[in-house]
């Protein structure tokens, strides 16, 4: 009986230190959520800029005639597919639903880039052809990231070997809503950045086709990073309802164990009390 | 008369809006030299190349690092992207030096993993920085 009091009691702090630890890292990703939003707001004006500029430039430029490796579409059937994932767990079902996009690319002139450690192990569990791996990090990602997977990216495009680059992440809906997203980044799709021709108020320096060359890097890059952030977001967005809900079904518990510890004690002293009583008349 | 004598510049970065105000005059490293943009200009879309570009306003001068990037002038309207833009007064030297120091380190181990032209790019970042700072630096021992 008093054995099992004890454990009883030992269960209800298991509980409610789990139930701290939950609350502890559910305001962890609360924090780190804002953050990211900001990097989102901060990278914006910049992305919209890009974007703008580029437009403009296909304005004066007939994309038909140009060339450009990042927007021809090559003959090899090689493609290079960028994943991203979070380098932890206990982010509910985030990660699993991912895999389950993973396993469709099953496909032996598929070379993989995997960001984040988790997609990095299933991966390679899967035998998937691995040519990069990096870390994601516990801060928003970097700049310095896009640059690196960049510098991985670009051998291949530029001789010819690869001309479709897609990446897969899971993308932020909305706190409670986090979808796999695979979307091509490569070639850029011509229609995305066309405009109608005119004749522009500007002077190009040095010429309009050497200023979209410029851009068209960038625009990738952009593009890049608005996908790095938005799969950063997500990751703390899904940590956070786990949190929440793994916080509220340990002080569930710890609730249920209470009342078992009070009854039980209760039965205790009537017993004893019973035991009194009776012995009193013998 | 306001209008007349300054116009709108802004200068985006990844990282948010680094500058963005009423100026008089501004010097931007254009690809081909750099150029002096004062109110008025003509219409122009350029690449731009790293180095600073220097800003007058309100008899103050600004200076501001950048790693090339896009130019736009359009109507009194200048715009600036860049990769990298900062704030000659955010640099802190010794960060800087710092940061040039295992830059320098790295590139002599010529560890295997480790990328050499990102080391390359920030070593030239770094030393850029320091550049722009000491210059600030200067300036402000003549000053005082």
């Amino acid at each position: 009986m008093a054995e099992s009091l004890q454990l009883l009691k030992r269960r209800i702090k298991t509980a409610k230190n789990i139930a701290q630890i939950g609350k502890a890292m559910e305001m962890i990703s609360a924090s780190k959520i804002k953050r990211a939003q900001k990097a989102v707001e901060n990278n914006k004006p910049y992305a919209i800029r890009i974007t703008d500029l580029t437009k403009t430039a296909t304005e004066a430029v007939d994309l038909g005639s140009f060339n450009h490796p990042y927007l021809k579409t090559g003959q090899s059937n090689k493609k290079i597919v960028i994943m991203i994932s979070p380098d932890r767990g206990l982010c509910g079902s985030l990660n699993t639903n991912l895999f389950k996009k993973v396993i469709e690319y099953e496909d032996k002139d598929l070379l993989v880039i995997t960001v984040g450690k988790k997609v990095e192990r299933f991966a390679n569990r899967i035998k998937l052809n691995i040519i990069a791996s990096f870390p994601m990090g516990n801060t928003v990602p970097s700049l310095s990231l896009v640059y690196q997977l960049t510098q991985i990216v670009n051998p291949y495009i530029l001789n010819g070997e690869v001309s479709d680059v897609s990446i897969l992440f899971a993308e932020f809906k909305s706190i409670f809503q986090q979808t796999p997203q695979s979307y091509r980044l490569l070639p850029i799709n011509r229609s995305e950045i066309d405009s109608e021709k005119k004749d522009l108020p500007y002077k190009a320096e040095p010429s309009w086709e050497k200023i979209l060359s410029e851009l068209l890097p960038h625009y990738f890059e952009v593009r890049l990073y608005n996908a790095l952030i938005n799969a950063y977001t997500s990751e703390q967005a899904a940590r956070m309802v786990a949190m929440q809900s793994a916080k509220n079904n340990a002080l569930d518990v710890a609730d249920f164990l209470t009342l078992s510890y009070n009854k039980f004690r209760q039965e205790r002293i009537t017993n004893e009390l019973l035991d009194l009583s009776n012995g009193r008349f013998v | 008369m306001e209008n007349k004598s300054k116009f709108h510049l802004e200068i985006v970065s990844p990282e948010g809006v680094i500058f963005q105000d009423q100026v008089q005059e501004a010097v931007i490293p254009a690809y081909d030299g750099e150029i002096t943009v004062l109110p008025n200009h003509t219409p122009l879309l350029s690449r731009l190349k790293e180095g600073e570009i220097i800003i007058k306003y309100e008899k103050e001068e600004l200076l501001i690092a950048i790693t090339g990037g896009f130019l736009e002038i359009n109507n009194n309207n200048v715009y600036i992207s860049s990769d990298y833009a900062v704030k000659a007064k955010d640099i802190e030297i010794a960060k800087a030096q710092q940061a040039k120091k295992r830059a320098e380190e790295l590139l002599r181990e010529k560890a295997e993993n480790v990328d050499l032209t990102l080391i390359e790019k920030d070593l030239q970042r770094s030393i850029l920085e320091l550049k722009v700072a000491e210059k600030i630096r200067k300036k402000q021992r003549i000053i005082q």
